[in-house]
C-alpha cells in the first residue's frame, strides 16, 4: 500500500542529503554561514524524511500489510506485538533502514549540538556525515529497497526468523546499530580535522563524548548479542568468535583504543595523528563488518540477511579507504606535533600506547582470523576453517597484558616515571589477592578443572587479575589520602578519572568470570520418564509425566519438566522445551537456566521421543562464572556514563587558535 | 642496530618454529588417550561389529576427539555442540572410529582424507597456513619492543637536572614559528 511513497521518502532522503553534501562542502569552501546552515537544515530534513519512512514501515507491519514484500517476507498473522515492532530490523533491508535512521538522527544531534569552538570545523564534519548517509540511502533505494510491492497481496506472511523471536534481539540491534551510528562523529570529525589541517580545542571534547557514548552503546550491544547467543541458541555459551560477532568486536576495540588515545592527547598533547587513524578506522570497521557478514563472503548463522548488496559495500569500502587515506597523506603534516615536553620513558602514557598497541593488536588478530579463510582460498585453492580454538588461544594472552596494563599503568603519572606510593600499593596488592584468589578458587569450583595444564593457568590468572582489582583499590585509596578524604572535590573534579577506574575494575571481573570459559563441564543423558542422573553435585528428575505441551504467544513449547536438586535439596523445576512454531516444521531449543551466582546449569533438551514423550536426551552444561561476565559489562558501562560527566578542562593538543567566519553573515 | 640484528634473528626464529611440529600442539590440543599404547594396527571389519570398547558421548576420549571438527553446516560451532544433522553424523563416524581401535591423530587424518583440511576448526600449521600463526606471535612479540624504542628515542633532550636549556628551548621556539609560517603558506 505504501509502497510508492516509501519508495518517494527515501528518493527524497537521498536527493536531500546529496544537496547537504554538496553544501556543506561549498560552504566549507567558500566559508558561507548561510549555505553552512542550509546544509545543517538539510541534514536535519534528511532525518526527518528517513524517520517518515521507518514509520511507514512499521506501520505497514501493524497493518499486516503483505503488500509489501518485506513484511510478506518477514511477519505473519500469529506474531505477537513485541515480534511485529521487531520484524522491522529482522532482515537486511529493515536493519539498514534502522542504520540508516539512527545515523540521520545522530548527525542531526551531533550538527546542532556542537561546541562553540568547533564551528570552523562544522562544515567538514556535516560533509562527511552527509556524505555516509548519502550512499546508504542509495543503497537503500537502488539495492535494498524496503518498499518493494508484493501484489496481491497474500492473507498471510512467512513469519519471522524463529531465532530472532527473543526479547534480546528487540534491544541488541538497535543498540549496536546506534554504536555503529555514533562512530560516524568521531570518523567525521577525524576527517574535519584533517581537511580543516589542526585539531583545535572543542574537538578533543566533542570526539571523546561521541566516542564515549558509542562505546556504551557498542559494549551493552555485544552483549546483548551474546546473551542471546546463550538462552537462544543452546550451545552452552555466549561468544563463538563467529564472524558476525568478530565483526561487531572490531569496532568496540576500536572505540576503546580511541579513548586511550584521546587520553594521551589530552593530557600530554602527543598522539593527534593516531587518534585521527582510530577513529577512521573504527568507522570502517563498522562498514567492513556488515560488508562481511551481509555479503555472505564468510557464511554464519546470521546469514539470513544475504543479498546482492555485497559489491556495492566492496565499492564503498575501497572508496572510503582511497578517500580517507590519501587525504591522511596529503593533510597529516598540517596536523602539528605538540609543542610540550616530549618526556615519554616510563610514564603514564607510555602505558596508554601500550593498552593501544595490545587493543589494536588484537583487533588486527581478529580481523586476520576472520579473513584468513578467505585469503588462504583465494590464494592456495584449498578451503579451511578458522574457528574458536585460534582466538581462544591469543586471547589468554592479550588478557594477560590488559591486566598487567590496568594494575601498573594506572599507577604510573602523566609525564612522569615516578609511581607515588607504587611500591606501597603493588605490595599490598599481592597480599591482597592471596585472600580473593582463595575465595575464588573455592565458589569457583576451580579445582575441578580437568588438566592441569589449565588448572595452573586458571590459578595464575584469578591470582593476576585480583591483584589488579586490589592495585585499583590502592590507587583510588592513595588518591583519596591525597585530597584528605575530600570527597566532594573528588567526584567533583576526577569523574573521569573514576568513571575509568569503573571500567578497569569491571573489566578485572570480566576478565575473571571469561576464565570461567575455559573450566565449563558438559554431559549428555538419555533417560526415561520418571528417570534421574547427578552429575557435578546437581540431581535432575525427568518427571514421570513426559513431555508436556504448552503455549507460548505463537509457539508450542514441547516442555521437559525436570526438578533439579542439589543433593537432597530441591531447588527448582526446569522446563528445557523444543518449541514449534505455526510457520515451520523445524523445532527450536528452549533453554532452561538455573543456579547460582556462580555457576549457571543450562539444560537443553535436544530430542524426544515423538510418539509418547516419555523419553528424552539432554544436554547439561555447567557453565562457571558467566553471571560475573554480565555484571562486569554493566559496571563497564556505568565506568562509560560516569566518565561522561567529566568537567571538561581545556587541552594541552591546541597549536592554533580556532580561526572565524571569514565572510560576512 | 644491535636489536634489529636481534629482532631479525627472533622473527626467522619464529618462522621456523611455526613449521616445526612444536606449534602442531595448538591445533591438535592434548591428544587423547595416550595415543602410543593403542598405536596397536586397526582391528579388521569381524572384530568392529563386536564393539571393542564402547565410547559414549560423554567419554573425554570422545569429546576430545569430536571438539576438533567443525559443524559443516554451521559457523563457529564444532559438532561436538551442535545437534545439526551432519553433526550427529560426524559424532556417529567418530564413535565409529573410537570402537575401531583408532586413535585421535588417525581418526583425525581419516576425517582430513574425507573431508578436506576445511573440516578441522583450525587449519594444519603448514605451509601458507602458518602465516595465520606467524603474523600475530610477531605482532605480540615485537609491538612492545617497536613501542619501546620509539617511545625511548623520542625522549627529551633535558640537561643534567631534567630542565631543558634555554638555548634547547629558543632552538624549539625558532621551529615551531617555522613550522607555522610553512602551514600558514600552505593553507
Amino acid at each position: 500500500m505504501f509502497a510508492n511513497e516509501g519508495f518517494f521518502l527515501i528518493l527524497l532522503g537521498f536527493i536531500c542529503s546529496f544537496y547537504g553534501f554538496v553544501s556543506a562542502i561549498a560552504a566549507a569552501f567558500w566559508r558561507h554561514r548561510r549555505l553552512y546552515l542550509s546544509s545543517k537544515l538539510a541534514l536535519t530534513v534528511t532525518s526527518v524524511v528517513t524517520i517518515a519512512a521507518s514509520g511507514l514501515i512499521i506501520y505497514s507491519l501493524f497493518q499486516r500489510d503483505y503488500s509489501l514484500a518485506y513484511v510478506m517476507k518477514n511477519s505473519s498473522n500469529d506474531l505477537p506485538k513485541i515480534f511485529t515492532l521487531t520484524a522491522f530490523w529482522s532482515s537486511l533491508e529493515g536493519s539498514h533502514m534502522l542504520w540508516l535512521t539512527i545515523m540521520t538522527i545522530v548527525g542531526t544531534i551531533a550538527a546542532w549540538t556542537h561546541s562553540k569552538d568547533n564551528e570552523h570545523v562544522m562544515p567538514y564534519v556535516i560533509a562527511a556525515i552527509q556524505a555516509v548517509i548519502c550512499w546508504m540511502l542509495y543503497l537503500a533505494w537502488s539495492h535494498s529497497d524496503p518498499f518493494i510491492a508484493n501484489l496481491p497481496a497474500p492473507p498471510n506472511g512467512r513469519g519471522m526468523n524463529e531465532l530472532l523471536q527473543n526479547p534480546y534481539m528487540a534491544i541488541h540491534p538497535p543498540m549496536l546499530f546506534t554504536g555503529y551510528s555514533l562512530l560516524v562523529v568521531p570518523f567525521a570529525y577525524a576527517i574535519a580535522a584533517l581537511v580543516y589541517g589542526d585539531i583545535t580545542e572543542g574537538w578533543l571534547k566533542s570526539v571523546r563524548r561521541w566516542t564515549l557514548v558509542s562505546f556504551v552503546f557498542l559494549t551493552a550491544a555485544i552483549t546483548l548479542g551474546g546473551r542471546w547467543a546463550y538462552v537462544e541458541l543452546g550451545w552452552g555459551g555466549y561468544w563463538a568468535w563467529d564472524p558476525v560477532e568478530n565483526s561487531s568486536f572490531m569496532p568496540w576495540l576500536m572505540a576503546t583504543a580511541l579513548l586511550h588515545s584521546l587520553l594521551v592527547q589530552d593530557k600530554t598533547g602527543h598522539l593527534k595523528r593516531l587518534s585521527i587513524v582510530i577513529a577512521i578506522a573504527g568507522f570502517f570497521m563498522t562498514f567492513f563488518g556488515t560488508f562481511l557478514t551481509r555479503s555472505g563472503v564468510v557464511s554464519s548463522v546470521h546469514s539470513f540477511a544475504e543479498s546482492p548488496i555485497g559489491p556495492n559495500y566492496l565499492i564503498y569500502l575501497a572508496a572510503l579507504m582511497l578517500i580517507s587515506l590519501t587525504i591522511f597523506a596529503i593533510r597529516a603534516p598540517s596536523i602539528l606535533p605538540s609543542d610540550t615536553e616530549k618526556v615519554w620513558g616510563v610514564s603514564r602514557e607510555s602505558a596508554l600506547v601500550v593498552t593501544q598497541f595490545l587493543l589494536i593488536s588484537f583487533g588486527a588478530i581478529v580481523l586476520i582470523g576472520t579473513l584468513f579463510p578467505i585469503v588462504s582460498e583465494w590464494l592456495t585453492k584449498q578451503r579451511i576453517s578458522i574457528q574458536a580454538p585460534y582466538f581462544n588461544m591469543f586471547a589468554p594472552w592479550v588478557g594477560l597484558g590488559i591486566i598487567f596494563g590496568v594494575a601498573l599503568g594506572n599507577l604510573f603519572r602523566y609525564g612522569s616515571n615516578a609511581m607515588p606510593n607504587g611500591k606501597r600499593i603493588i605490595l599490598s596488592a599481592i597480599v591482597f589477592a592471596i585472600p580473593c584468589t582463595i575465595f575464588l578458587v573455592y565458589f569457583g569450583e576451580v579445582m575441578a578443572t580437568p588438566t592441569l595444564k589449565n588448572l595452573i593457568a586458571q590459578l595464575v590468572g584469578l591470582y593476576l587479575a585480583t591483584w589488579a582489582i586490589g592495585c585499583l583499590i590502592g590507587d583510588l585509596y592513595y588518591r583519596f589520602v591525597d585530597l584528605k578524604f575530600n570527597y566532594g572535590l573528588f567526584f567533583k573534579r576526577n569523574m573521569g578519572y573514576f568513571g575509568g577506574w569503573v571500567a578497569h575494575l569491571g573489566m578485572m571481573i570480566a576478565i575473571i568470570g571469561f576464565m570461567g570459559n575455559y573450566r565449563g563441564m558438559e554431559h549428555t543423558n538419555t533417560v526415561k520418564a520418571g528417570e534421574s542422573w547427578e552429575f557435578h553435585g546437581y540431581r535432575f528428575e525427568f518427571k514421570a509425566s513426559g513431555i508436556d505441551p504448552r503455549q507460548k504467544d505463537n509457539a508450542t513449547n514441547y516442555t521437559a519438566p525436570v526438578n533439579l536438586y542439589r543433593g537432597d535439596k530441591f531447588i527448582e523445576e526446569l522446563g528445557p522445551a523444543q518449541s514449534k512454531y505455526p510457520t515451520k516444521d523445524q523445532t527450536f531449543n528452549e533453554i532452561a537456566i538455573a543456579g547460582n551466582f556462580w555457576q549457571d546449569v543450562y539444560l537443553v533438551l535436544v530430542d524426544f521421543d515423538r510418539t509418547d514423550g516419555k523419553r528424552a536426551t539432554f544436554h547439561l552444561y555447567i557453565n562457571p562464572t558467566v553471571r560475573f561476565v554480565w555484571l562486569a559489562i554493566v559496571i563497564i558501562c556505568l565506568g562509560g556514563i560516569i566518565a561522561l560527566f567529566d568537567k571538561y578542562r581545556g587541552n594541552k593538543s591546541r597549536d592554533v587558535v580556532a580561526g572565524e567566519w571569514e565572510t560576512a553573515k | 642496530m644491535k636489536i634489529i640484528h636481534l629482532l631479525s634473528v627472533a622473527i626467522v626464529w619464529l618462522t621456523f618454529q611455526a613449521q616445526t611440529p612444536i606449534f602442531a600442539q595448538a591445533p591438535m590440543g592434548n591428544v587423547a588417550g595416550s595415543g602410543a599404547d593403542i598405536a596397536e594396527p586397526v582391528p579388521s571389519e569381524a572384530l568392529a561389529g563386536e564393539k571393542l570398547k564402547k565410547y559414549n558421548t560423554n567419554d573425554p576420549i570422545f569429546r576430545d576427539v569430536a571438539k576438533e571438527f567443525r559443524c559443516p553446516t554451521c559457523t563457529g560451532l564444532s559438532v561436538l555442540e551442535s545437534d545439526a544433522g551432519f553433526s550427529v553424523q560426524i559424532k556417529e563416524q567418530v564413535q565409529e572410529q573410537l570402537n575401531l581401535g583408532k586413535n585421535h591423530d588417525q581418526i583425525v587424518d581419516y576425517f582430513v582424507e574425507r573431508y578436506g583440511a576445511w573440516i578441522l576448526r583450525e587449519p594444519p600449521v603448514k605451509g601458507f597456513n602458518a602465516w595465520a600463526w606467524i603474523v600475530p606471535i610477531t605482532l605480540l612479540c615485537l609491538g612492545p619492543v617497536l613501542i619501546w624504542l620509539l617511545v625511548w628515542k623520542r625522549r627529551v633532550k633535558a640537561d643534567s637536572h631534567g630542565v631543558r636549556s634555554s638555548t634547547v628551548i629558543l632552538e624549539e621556539m625558532q621551529q615551531n614559528l617555522q613550522r607555522l609560517k610553512s602551514t600558514r603558506e600552505k593553507a
